[in-house]
């Protein structure tokens, strides 16, 4: 027999229920240090790439010219000059880690660097959309944006959920049907955004969520108060979370295991709460559901959340949302920042270039692909990394230099396995064991708090113990002893160290060494006796290199 | 030994540029209160009560009203000063300590709220503050372990002052701190070889890329690097304390932290924060008050009593703060929600004055009606008996300067 949901009736919400924003899961930040003024090392760099002439890419993307100026205009606003336009290595290592969460293979590397066609960086973005890995990356970083914390609270919905996410990526559906689907979803498995933010009757906390993540506005404030900068009242936040107010949880049985559907009760009114700073209060007036930013009166023929749904798609910020978001995962910062922030400019005036990206989004259906592409080929995403220090803060704000970003917890483990080869070792066997070393590695850095706002399972700062995760713990220890790893390949394969250097530099780095460091690493290495040990060693310290850590 | 580069930097540079970046302005000096006496402590322990303590069911009693909840007060070390039954051993230390239960702010949110209660400033875009422990940690030498240590708790960002200067969080005082030593051990000699390859690594990086984030994780790494090879770690094994020490402390998880960090503080740690967690009793307040406050009764009380009888207590700044208070008001569920406008906390050691009480709550708990203390005026009174200086203004990445502390004035009769 049915019954309703705990989830939704269990635990009052307390105050502020909006989670920290926080995208994707990060590893973070082994090096997001804030930049600290004044420590100089001008002294640095000699040969700087920042070119006085911007480039224009060779290799426009579909949409890429519109685009191209308005970025070209983004930089004289801002008075800066581009860097140079990225290398080849560097842009196939950066867009293979953006789009499917890890470095290129060796093979890969090589076969793109000896690739002459003009047109070889859209068909290699081209060709990453559409790997199954591209599914399976961009489902982590959607699955946690969307659950957010909360996913810690009932990993079997967030699990079912994710799983659901990955294969409708597969199928290649476009944002607007997966937004309908998720806010209007009956299942278990779809369901598990409405399941997730809104167990223990946070009507607020889904509420707060779909705000976020659909339009890119942030509601926490409202939910207590008037907001004091003047965006959302009170009134307003409880209009949104109107929409949700027949929405219930029901249990059910799905093939024999209990799981939980979302139906709509006919009946059912929100409250606002009497006074401020009381959460789970429903003893004031009545609100129906409305909201400024969606124009969504709920008709006879449709329950809330399908005017909802509607509304939300017909919105304005909902395509600036996506396009925004998209562009700060992988460009570092939003075009608004941050990216769901879109509410915090006065009367609404957005950037020319995210009006027309959000245009061309919507204009091409939604479609997560097409949006990625557009981005991965911009002049803005092909700049090089490599700029002074005087005046790279204000290029990266202006994208006229990409920002140096630290791999996150999936990349990183990802590309270990690649670089070490462990994943062709172990096999199937440590194949299966993979999902519960990717668990392992944040829990590794993670605390877990049993309050109602914990912090994101994988969100933290550069620290020590991070460090000497990496530089002590077994993925990276394993990884260069292991006996038919990658380096015992390099060293079967190779008996000069030049060679064996070089290979290493390929498989870890993704280009060559430059010749000063062939010769070093070359007489470091002669001294040592070409040993296995010694490779061990240069492979360890490249593993836990800025180069290796970071997308550059 | 091979000198390591931060310890290089430690002997010179750091101090070099720990003066010319003090003093960008010292202007709104003027516009403050004159300093108050203190600067005695040398070290700061940080109790932080994960989730926000209850204040009524704590350090400020309602027995009697509507809002008074399940448990009776007890008298204390100081006359006429009542407190929870559930903390008899803090009520008979009580003289050594100040009460004050009028710590009051507008963060109702806990993210937000440890965010205040840890840098003194309320999160607000872009400026990225650094939590006191940061602060401390810069401001003095630590040998080779970090400057400021978490345990159980994550602690907060170090801001703009970068991750070298971050927390270094132990998860669990009671297990061995994670991944000091390689997984496969291998011979010093192997090891100076990986550190030499990885700092030339870091070189060529570093030259195409002459950010502070690279220079950032070299620092962080180099602290990584110093820890491995340093003999300080002991501090971190809590099996080579005395038996008998141990037992006083008891084995709870918190209570373990208390230990550590006493012996941290031993071998020059300047900041150490302990968490609590728990505290968000939103429901079954008080069964799980009942049972939080016999960890921070007996975990603190076994703090005072070592820190003193050390002789560290004098130079060692104690605090037990949470994020926020919570409502007088118990909800359907037996709980109590946020109350940012009301909470108390004890302060004890590091040259505070001992033996009071500051501010008051209606009888009610509701209102304030003594003396308030803002998060801000807290941390204006930590830094100045950490001798730091409250009024000093340093430039944030962004290039704007951004005072230490956010305003606020000393509290009246601690220092």
């Amino acid at each position: 027999m049915p019954r309703v949901h705990a989830a939704f009736v269990s635990r009052p919400p307390s105050t502020s229920r909006n989670r920290a924003r926080r995208s994707a899961s990060s590893l973070a930040a082994l090096f997001i240090v804030a930049a600290v003024g004044g420590c100089s090392t001008s002294d640095r760099g000699t040969d700087s790439p920042t070119g006085p002439s911007p480039t224009v890419p060779s290799n426009a993307a579909v949409d890429g010219e519109g685009l191209d100026a308005l970025i070209a205009a983004q930089w004289n606003a801002a008075g800066v000059q581009p860097t140079t336009e990225v290398d080849d290595a560097e842009f196939l290592r950066r867009v293979t880690l953006d789009l499917i969460g890890r470095i290129p293979t060796t093979e890969e590397a090589q076969r793109f660097a000896a690739d002459t066609s003009p047109d070889k960086r859209a068909a290699a973005v081209d060709d990453l959309l559409q790997r199954d890995a591209w599914a399976e990356h961009w489902s982590q970083i959607l699955g946690d944006l969307l659950l957010g914390d909360a996913a810690q609270q009932r990993p079997r919905f967030a699990n079912a959920f994710h799983t659901w996410l990955e294969g409708r990526l597969l199928d290649g559906a476009t944002w607007d049907e997966l937004t309908r689907e998720m806010l209007t979803a009956t299942e278990h498995a779809p369901g598990g955004f409405l399941l997730v933010n809104g167990r223990g009757n946070r009507v607020e906390a889904l509420t707060g969520q779909t705000a976020r993540v659909f339009l890119g506005l942030q509601l926490q404030c409202a939910q207590c108060h008037d907001d004091p900068d003047d965006r959302f009242t009170q009134a307003e936040f409880y209009g949104l979370a109107a929409y949700y107010a027949r929405t219930r949880g029901r249990s059910t049985t799905l093939d024999g295991v209990k799981a939980f559907r979302v139906i709509d009760k006919p009946r059912g009114e929100m409250r606002m709460p009497t006074e401020q700073d009381a959460p789970g209060d429903r003893s004031g007036p009545r609100v129906d559901p409305a909201f400024p930013a969606i124009d969504a009166m709920p008709g006879n023929d449709e329950t809330r959340r399908q005017a909802l749904a509607r509304g939300i798609i017909g919105s304005d910020f909902f395509a600036k949302a996506t396009v925004n978001r998209t562009w700060a995962q992988m460009m570092g910062r939003g075009i608004v920042d941050p990216w769901d922030d879109l509410g915090g400019l006065a009367d609404n005036d957005h950037p020319a270039l995210l009006e027309h990206l959000a245009a061309d989004f919507a204009a091409h259906g939604y479609d997560l692909h097409h949006l990625m592409k557009t981005i991965a080929l911009s002049s803005a995403y092909q700049r090089s990394s490599q700029g002074d220090d005087e005046g790279s803060a204000a290029r990266e704000r202006a994208f006229a230099q990409a920002a140096l970003r630290p791999m996150s917890g999936p990349q990183l483990l990802r590309s270990l396995l690649v670089a070490t080869g462990l994943e062709d070792v172990k096999g199937r066997k440590f194949r299966r064991q993979l999902e519960t070393r990717r668990r392992q590695l944040q829990k590794d850095f993670d605390l877990v708090f049993d309050d109602d706002e914990m912090s994101a399972a994988d969100v933290f700062t550069g620290n020590v113990p991070q460090a000497l995760l990496l530089l002590n713990g077994e993925l990276t220890n394993q990884g260069v002893a292991a006996s038919d790893g990658a380096l015992s390949q390099i060293l079967d394969t190779h008996e000069e160290p030049g060679a064996r250097i070089d290979a290493l530099f390929w498989r870890l780095y993704g280009r060559a060494p430059s010749p000063d460091r062939r010769t070093s690493l070359v007489a470091t290495m002669t001294d040592q006796g070409n040993t296995r040990g010694a490779y061990e060693d240069l492979m360890h310290a490249m593993l836990v290199s800025s180069e290796f850590l970071t997308l550059h | 030994m091979a000198l390591h580069r931060r310890n290089l930097l430690q002997l010179g540079l750091g101090a070099l540029t720990a003066t010319l970046v003090r003093p960008v302005a010292t202007a709104a000096a003027a516009r403050t209160v004159a300093p108050a006496q203190g600067g005695r402590a040398r070290a700061c322990i940080l109790l932080f009560m994960h989730g926000g303590m209850s204040q009524i069911d704590t350090f400020d009693p309602k027995p009697g009203q509507s809002t008074g909840g399940e448990f009776s007060a007890i008298r204390t070390s100081l006359t006429g000063v009542r407190i929870s039954e559930h903390l008899p051993g803090l009520a008979q230390r009580l003289h050594k300590t100040t009460l004050i239960r009028s710590l009051t702010s507008r963060e109702g949110n806990h993210t937000r709220s440890r965010h205040l209660m840890h840098t003194g400033y309320a999160p607000q875009g872009g400026a990225r503050p650094p939590a006191l422990g940061s602060w401390v940690a810069e401001s003095r030498q630590s040998g080779d372990l970090p400057g400021y240590v978490a345990i159980d708790a994550p602690g907060q960002g170090p801001g703009f002052l970068g991750a070298s200067r971050a927390p270094f969080v132990v998860r669990n005082a009671a297990r061995p701190v994670r991944n000091m030593t390689p997984s496969r051990p291998i011979s010093d000699a192997r090891q100076r070889s990986r550190t030499e390859m990885w700092r030339a690594l870091q070189s060529d990086f570093g030259r195409k890329h002459p950010s502070n984030q690279v220079g950032g994780h070299d620092d962080v790494v180099e602290q990584a690097l110093a820890m491995m090879s340093s003999t300080a770690t002991a501090a971190f094994d809590l099996s080579r304390e005395p038996q008998r020490i141990r037992d006083r402390y008891g084995d709870s998880r918190f209570a373990q932290g208390c230990l550590m960090a006493r012996r941290l503080v031993e071998v020059g740690v300047p900041f150490i924060e302990v968490g609590l967690q728990g505290w968000d009793t939103h429901d079954n307040n008080f069964e799980r008050v009942r049972y939080l406050s016999g960890e921070l009764d007996r975990g603190m009380s076994a703090l005072l009593d070592d820190l003193e009888a050390h002789g560290l207590l004098d130079e060692t700044l104690v605090l037990c703060v949470g994020d926020f208070g919570r409502t007088p008001r118990i909800n359907g569920r037996g709980g109590r929600d946020h109350f940012p406008a009301c909470a108390s906390m004890l302060m004890a050691g590091g040259g505070a004055t001992a033996g009071q009480v500051i501010g008051a709550t209606s009888s009610d708990g509701y209102e304030i009606t003594e003396q308030p203390v803002s998060v801000p005026d807290l941390m204006r009174t930590a830094a100045v008996a950490m001798g730091l200086d409250p009024n000093e203004t340093r430039m944030t990445a962004a290039g704007r300067p951004l005072s230490m502390v956010d305003g606020g004035r000393v509290i009246d009769g601690v220092l």
